[in-house]
């Protein structure tokens, strides 16, 4: 009987290679960025017209910023898209190696507010891939830009955008020795700056995004007494401390529920790891070590945490139990390792490794293997995830001259394969950017 | 003495009142309060096709969605000229254009080939003993895929030579292998891809039959496109349109030499991104 399966099994294999198929494996693609065509959106008036223009130019430039794909010189174009409900005439398209159309319509509803209509189409396989419309007052036209702009990235990369999200920072000014570290919102590409905190009595400090709210937590530091962990709902401006504590509080972060807020506690010069129910105010110890435990990071599972610890001599990062159980160090790697953040895809961890005087963001799996750094510099610091985690942003500093002059702070992202490293624009000096949730 | 007491009085107060005052603002006076955010809402892909008929023929937007893998009837969907333009006609033109110069039978085109070659075929028999020109087939693969391995990607015209005299027109030469595989690589952007979580489970076996000229005879098809649709999973789907779109963007491959046609007129390729994610 076995025998009769493996007479089988010769035949087919025979018939299979008579007739002489060529099997060959891709392994090497290309990774330049997708060449794609994004014709100005049609607007049946002028005034359609225009802000069809002013979205597009919002549009085009999310596209590009991703570093996957690379919207072709609008002066190319030998086709213009008069309908978003008229096929397309692919060949035209195809002579300038476009790959994909995306093709949009802006009209004005009867009630006053705007709809954009976006067709996404396949060059190559004369198909749409997807079709979708948005209705919004038209002066909210920039977020209505960012979710299309979400629309072709999910439709082209199978993954939810991060374009219709904003970034909380520490805007900083003043000279070096009496910094000025306010609390800035603004948009994921730079616009709509707008100041959150005066920066007066406190300095603000590691702001972090729940990812469930219009919320985030921050450290403030004061100058006669040990700085404090707070809420802050950037909706209503209100604000509140979270616990009373002799010593200082530092480094907290969501749970990926945003329901507590895991943070390090400092007593007695010893620091360990704490989680708080925002709910009931309780708090938990997780870590209890004569070492310094710092900056927990729970993944989106709540499963399990990621922390920094020196209990082995130097700082590392460990794993725990999200109650605080079967904590195993997982870098082993030389130098510091600081801020592990868990990837909103569960997959990695990222970190800052200080290391022979220079920086590094890096990402590793969660089991310790494979380590990758992606950036490198005089300093590389704070990383957070893009919400669908296929991007990090980081703050950079240059050194200061041997005055103290000179020294500059920036906020930069890279994608988690180490490519498309970019500069982003803030109104001056920035450091701990922390990214939104993609707005509801 | 009473007025040293009421001097210190006062200035206790003002410490104390001070001390107060400056806790007070723990609290930043001014709050820029961010205004709320507009809602934008969502049409739904299914509500916009219903909505907006993409131009005369009906079929177009019914096609898109539920499609499993019938790639096929896309060439009559261009046919249809939904368009008000006559653009699409250049379109439909090629494909059936090719079939012509295909000169039909595949098993002519193999009989065909050894005649025509006298070089000395050390392996090769006289006839055409089906069984036996598979065994060899199969054996000559493997040993072809052990030197392949051995063979940088860039294959110089010199292998060109031995490998056509031993071959023959039986089996794909390492060069042409080689020319076809940095072509497809070439067209094959993989930039969306390579960040796509488990790149290892992202593999597309695609199958495509090219004309003589290096044109593709029809659509190519994607081997694994059922397994591909059950998985739900997105990147798959997406590395599925990227593959495609490599095949077709590349064609056509008029590279490959038309008098060993039967040594590359099919081919499978397995699109494989692990590699390149680095993970």
């Amino acid at each position: 009987m076995k025998n009769l399966f493996v007479f089988i099994a010769i035949i087919i294999t025979s018939l299979a290679s008579a007739n002489a198929r060529v099997t060959i494996d891709i392994t090497q693609g290309n990774v330049d960025p997708m060449p794609i065509a994004v014709p100005d959106i049609i607007g049946a008036t002028e005034p359609m017209a225009s802000l069809g223009r002013d979205i597009t130019s919002v549009l085009i430039d999310d596209l590009n910023r991703s570093g996957l794909f690379k919207v072709i010189d609008q002066r190319a174009y030998i086709e213009k898209p008069a309908s978003v409900n008229v096929r397309p005439t692919f060949a035209n398209w195809r002579i300038i190696n476009s790959q994909v159309l995306v093709v949009a319509e802006i009209e004005e509803l009867p009630d006053g507010r705007i709809q954009v209509a976006t067709r996404v189409w396949d060059i190559y396989s004369d198909e749409q891939l997807g079709a979708v419309a948005y209705k919004t007052p038209a002066d909210n036209w920039r977020r209505a830009a960012h979710k299309v702009a979400d629309f072709v990235y999910k439709t082209l990369t199978g993954e939810e955008g991060y374009f219709d999200t904003r970034v909380v920072f520490v805007y900083e000014s003043g000279p070096k020795e009496k910094r000025v570290k306010r609390l800035m919102i603004m948009d994921q590409d730079g616009a709509n700056p707008v100041p959150l905190t005066d920066g007066l009595n406190y300095q603000a400090l590691t702001p972090r995004f729940s990812p469930t709210q219009q919320q985030i937590t921050y450290m403030a530091m004061f100058d006669d007494r040990p700085g404090q962990v707070y809420l802050f709902n950037i909706e209503t401006g209100e604000q509140e401390q979270l616990g009373t504590f002799r010593g200082m509080t530092f480094a907290p972060r969501f749970s990926p529920d945003g329901r507590e807020v895991l943070m390090s506690v400092e007593r007695g010069g010893n620091s360990d790891v704490f989680k708080m129910d925002l709910s009931t105010r309780r708090l938990t110890r997780l870590t209890d070590h004569p070492a310094i435990d710092v900056s927990p990071s729970m993944s989106p599972d709540g499963r399990r945490i990621a922390f920094t610890s020196d209990r082995g001599g130097s700082q590392q990062i460990y794993t725990m139990n999200a109650d605080g159980s079967n904590q195993k160090r997982i870098t082993f790697g030389e130098g510091r390792y600081q801020t592990p953040v868990w990837s909103p895809r569960g997959d990695l961890i990222a970190f800052t490794r200080q290391y022979k005087g220079r920086f590094y963001i890096g990402v590793i799996r969660t089991d310790g293997t494979g380590e990758r750094l992606l950036t490198e510099s005089y300093l590389d610091e704070g990383p957070t995830w893009s919400p669908n985690g296929r991007v990090l942003m980081f703050f950079r500093e240059t050194p200061a001259r041997r005055d103290g002059a000179g020294g500059t702070a920036s906020l930069w992202s890279v994608d988690l394969t180490g490519r498309n490293l970019r500069k982003l624009r803030t109104p001056g000096d920035a450091s701990d950017p922390a990214w939104s949730p993609l707005l509801p | 003495m009473r007025f040293g007491l009421l001097i210190s009085f006062l200035l206790h107060i003002a410490v104390v009142g001070a001390a107060f005052l400056d806790l007070l603002p723990i609290w930043p006076r001014q709050n820029t309060i961010i205004e709320p955010y507009i809602p934008l809402e969502l049409i739904a892909e299914a509500e916009l096709d219903l909505m907006t008929s993409v131009p005369a023929a009906a079929p177009a937007p019914v096609e898109e969605e539920p499609e499993p893998e019938p790639d096929l009837p896309e060439e009559p969907v261009e046919e249809e000229p939904p368009a008000p333009v006559k653009e699409p006609e250049p379109e439909p033109d090629p494909a059936p254009v090719e079939p012509e110069p295909e000169p039909a039978p595949v098993v002519e085109d193999e009989l065909e080939e050894p005649e025509p070659t006298p070089k000395p075929e050390p392996e090769k028999p006289e006839e055409l003993d089906l069984a036996a020109l598979s065994k060899l087939i199969d054996k000559e693969r493997e040993t072809e895929q052990q030197q392949q391995r051995q063979t940088p990607s860039q294959v110089t015209e010199e292998a060109e030579t031995p490998r056509e005299a031993v071959g023959a027109g039986d089996r794909l030469t390492a060069s042409d292998e080689a020319k076809m595989r940095a072509a497809v690589e070439r067209c094959w952007n993989a930039s969306a891809i390579i960040g796509a979580p488990e790149p290892e489970k992202l593999v597309v076996v695609i199958e495509m039959e090219l004309n003589r000229d290096g044109t593709l005879v029809s659509a190519p098809k994607v081997a694994n496109s059922l397994q591909i649709n059950l998985s739900g999973n997105r990147f798959w789907k997406v590395a599925e349109q990227a593959a495609l779109r490599a095949v077709v963007s590349c064609a056509p491959y008029d590279f490959l030499p038309p008098d060993r046609y039967a040594t590359w007129r099919e081919f499978r390729l397995n699109f494989d991104p692990s590699q390149m994610a680095g993970f």
